[in-house]
């Protein structure tokens, strides 16, 4: 058995209170490539997070080379060996390519003096044999997503490193293009480097892989080698056993049409999209990162621009071109980054309650009245526990977050709610409340789209799960036949 | 104007005047006769008024002196077990028997069980039978035999108890006076208790129906562990730690969130 490079011992982490990893126990071994699975949320990336140096533990010890390390920041990280692909490109759109890729250890000329040409010509000749289709001196802020990808896999080559961590890193990129990882990252073993490498799509990297361990609310379940895995033992330890039984779903009775969407395609992703909703329906959307679950979310909200496709509300053709037409059609659209998109954190909890109300003209002088009463009549209602209307929202939970996001739109006239993650990094507490308050809208006649990359959640509050995969319906579930509801996995991930 | 601000004026016109045209009211408060015209279709489905050619008039509360006992909850508490009511009917389906445990919050499952079709309800507690026939007269309402306590007006002992046993329900609803993690689910009386134990044992589903304050909370009788309901209906105000466990034991917690306001009628 070759000696373990990595080692984690009990290491935990939580923000806002909200456990993310739990007692995390884990060891990676030199040459050898471990891909770590679990589905969204289970805490895959914060784990990377904290390993690359940009969050810190709580708790627990990290081990690297037999010597106990703290990872306080990417530098120290880079310092112990460690180099991480994020999920999110990390490149500086104002430096060329080739200053992109030797962004850490630039090949030096005479006196220690930068040599551009030198530079150029190394990154050249590195792209060439990875076989990409990039220039060494174009600018980085010019290239599409798939380039700047290759970019930071042409860097891993370049750093000094005997750990590497890659989130992903085939999303937008092409067969062939993987292709050329696969066989730097084969290397990378040779020489006696470790790689821990997260995707959901294991069957891309299977062949290379050695080990696959598997990640589930926050904490590593199991780790098996990769020739004892089958697709039906991982599918089971990823996704555990459905406990639908615990969600509060009601059986409230189809209404009449609310939303029907037809032929919706955008640029590159979404293709041929059909699907109706009727008041009363909670019709969930799920698929694998990189199936066009929030790109749907954000073009049925106006975010997204389309190439083709018809919105029907009420029956009667509607254009959504941008949010505010879709808020004037009654859309409503609860985002997943909460405090990025939704919130606007420089504001106190009472003006984040009523943004959406500029749109009614009222007057000035009874506006503030009407709004503070309004709200405290309401924080009751939904359970905010906010101390103060007034309280900005920074160090407030993630359910807090939640609540205040849903009040503002439960206050508007909107009918058809579109729901991105809404319960993720949220405390069970305030999940039930989440789940009661979809009640809430159904029961009163309006509809509910959830989008969710957690099975369970879906198979509880759902009464339809469409699945996509790679920008198309690949299945539709209905909740009268369970045995649609069980493999939805399957058609997440093959195409059936 | 916001919209809830508008239709609260309009609530407060009409309560004053009882009958009200669409002109004045759009011009009282200087919106269009469209706007006026769906606030006052979404009152009526409200229930507040009914519309008229060109107006609107204020439904009276018909007090109904038919009930011989009122509901005797305050405002809130009463807003709180409606809701509860409304939820539990969403488990009644047409053609079902239902056993409705004696008790306030059954009083208001009773109320939403109208425009059921073809459905029987079984129950000890008289208050819900009368209720049933005043507000879903509908509903066929069978009554076990038994003694009748006059404090409550509930029927108990033996007859009680093997008239239930012969018969079968599709789900029970069992209002409960104490709820605790540790003691599980109590009742205010042993007779109650061994009812519920019978009824449990001829239903096909059963769900504990309670308010908010029944938490942490022990009555006289025990009736079983907090394992025992697979569903149970109360308040948003249940505490943390109960909606926690119970989600994590794999039982359906359902609250009565009221916060959204529903949405203008249909456009167009």
């Amino acid at each position: 058995m070759p000696e373990p490079i990595l080692e984690l011992h009990s290491v935990s982490k939580s923000i806002n209170n909200v456990p993310i990893l739990q007692d995390v126990n884990f060891k990676l071994y030199k040459g050898e490539l471990c891909v770590l699975l679990g589905e969204n949320g289970a805490g895959k990336s914060s784990l990377i997070r904290l390993l690359s140096g940009i969050w810190q533990k709580d708790n627990g010890s990290i081990i690297i080379d037999g010597k106990e390390v703290e990872l306080e920041t990417p530098k120290t990280a880079a310092k112990y060996g460690i180099a991480a692909i994020q999920q999110e490109s990390f490149i500086f759109d104002h430096l060329s390519v080739a200053e992109n890729i030797y962004i850490r250890n630039a090949p030096q000329g005479y006196l220690k003096l930068r040599d551009k040409h030198k530079l150029n010509a190394s990154a050249q000749k590195l792209i060439d044999e990875l076989g990409f289709p990039l220039i060494s001196t174009q600018r980085a802020g010019e290239l599409n997503l798939a380039k700047r990808r290759m970019i930071e896999i042409a860097r891993i080559a370049t750093m000094q490193s005997n750990i590497l961590i890659l989130d992903e890193p085939t999303t937008s990129i092409s067969e062939w293009e993987s292709r050329s990882l696969f066989r730097l990252l084969r290397e990378y073993k040779r020489k006696g480097g470790a790689i821990l490498y997260v995707t959901q799509n294991i069957e891309q990297i299977a062949e290379d892989a050695d080990r696959i361990s598997i990640m589930r609310d926050g904490n590593i379940i199991n780790s098996i080698p990769i020739n004892a895995a089958t697709q039906d033992n991982i599918e089971k330890m990823i996704w555990g056993q459905y406990y639908p039984d615990k969600y509060p779903k009601l059986a409230i009775p189809k209404g009449s049409e609310l939303f029907f969407v037809e032929g919706l395609s955008t640029p590159n992703l979404l293709q041929d999209i059909n699907f109706s909703l009727c008041q009363g329906e909670i019709l969930g959307i799920t698929g694998l990162v990189g199936s066009g679950r929030s790109q749907l979310a954000k073009a049925l909200f106006g975010l997204q621009p389309i190439t083709s496709g018809t919105f029907y509300v009420d029956r009667l053709k509607a254009q959504i071109n941008s949010p505010h037409d879709a808020i004037m059609l009654g859309i409503a659209y609860v985002t997943e980054d909460r405090c990025g998109d939704g919130l606007f954190m420089n504001l106190s909890a009472l003006e984040n309650t009523f943004t959406l109300e500029e749109a009614f003209n009222n007057s000035l002088f009874t506006k503030n009245k009407f709004m503070s009463d309004l709200y405290k009549k309401y924080e009751k209602r939904v359970n905010l526990k906010v101390k103060s209307p007034k309280t900005n929202l920074f160090g407030l939970s993630g359910g807090t977050h939640q609540k205040l996001l849903l009040l503002r739109w439960f206050l508007s006239d909107a009918r058809i709610f579109i729901f991105d993650e809404p319960t993720r990094g949220v405390d069970i507490a305030s999940k039930v409340d989440i789940y009661n308050l979809m009640n809430d809208l159904v029961r009163k006649k309006s509809a509910i789209i959830l989008i969710s990359s957690s099975f369970d959640e879906l198979v509880g509050m759902c009464d339809r799960i469409l699945v996509l995969r790679d920008g198309r319906i690949s299945y539709e579930a209905h909740r009268n036949k369970p045995e649609e509801f069980s493999n939805l996995y399957r058609y997440a991930v093959h195409n059936k | 104007m916001f919209p809830v601000e508008r239709l609260n004026k309009i609530k407060n016109i009409l309560t004053e005047k009882k009958q009200l045209d669409v002109s004045t009211l759009s011009s009282m408060l200087n919106v269009t006769e469209v706007t006026i015209r769906r606030d006052l279709e979404k009152l009526e489905s409200e229930n507040f008024l009914t519309r008229t050619h060109g107006g609107a008039v204020i439904i009276e509360e018909t007090h109904d002196d038919n009930s011989v006992v009122q509901l005797e909850d305050d405002a809130s508490a009463s807003e709180h077990r409606k809701i509860i009511g409304q939820i539990a009917s969403y488990f009644v389906n047409d053609g079902d028997v239902v056993f409705l445990g004696p008790g306030q919050v059954s009083r208001y499952i009773a109320r939403a069980l109208k425009g059921k079709k073809n459905l029987t309800v079984v129950t000890n507690d008289l208050l819900v039978a009368i209720d049933i026939a005043v507000h879903a007269p509908e509903v066929k309402v069978v009554c076990p035999g038994g003694e009748l306590n006059s404090g409550d007006f509930q029927l108990y002992g033996r007859i009680t108890e093997s008239a239930i046993k012969n018969l079968y329900f599709n789900i029970a609803f069992v209002d409960v006076d104490g709820v605790s993690i540790q003691r599980g689910y109590t009742v205010s009386s042993l007779d109650k208790a061994y009812i519920a134990s019978d009824v449990m044992a001829v239903s096909k589903v059963s769900i504990a129906v309670c308010d908010y304050t029944k938490f942490n909370l022990n009555s006289f009788a025990p009736l079983g562990p907090i394992q025992m309901f697979k569903t149970l209906i109360s308040n948003e105000q249940t505490p943390e730690e109960y909606k926690e466990y119970f989600f994590k034991n794999g039982i359906q917690l359902f609250c009565t969130f009221d916060v959204y306001k529903g949405s203008m009628q249909q456009r167009g």
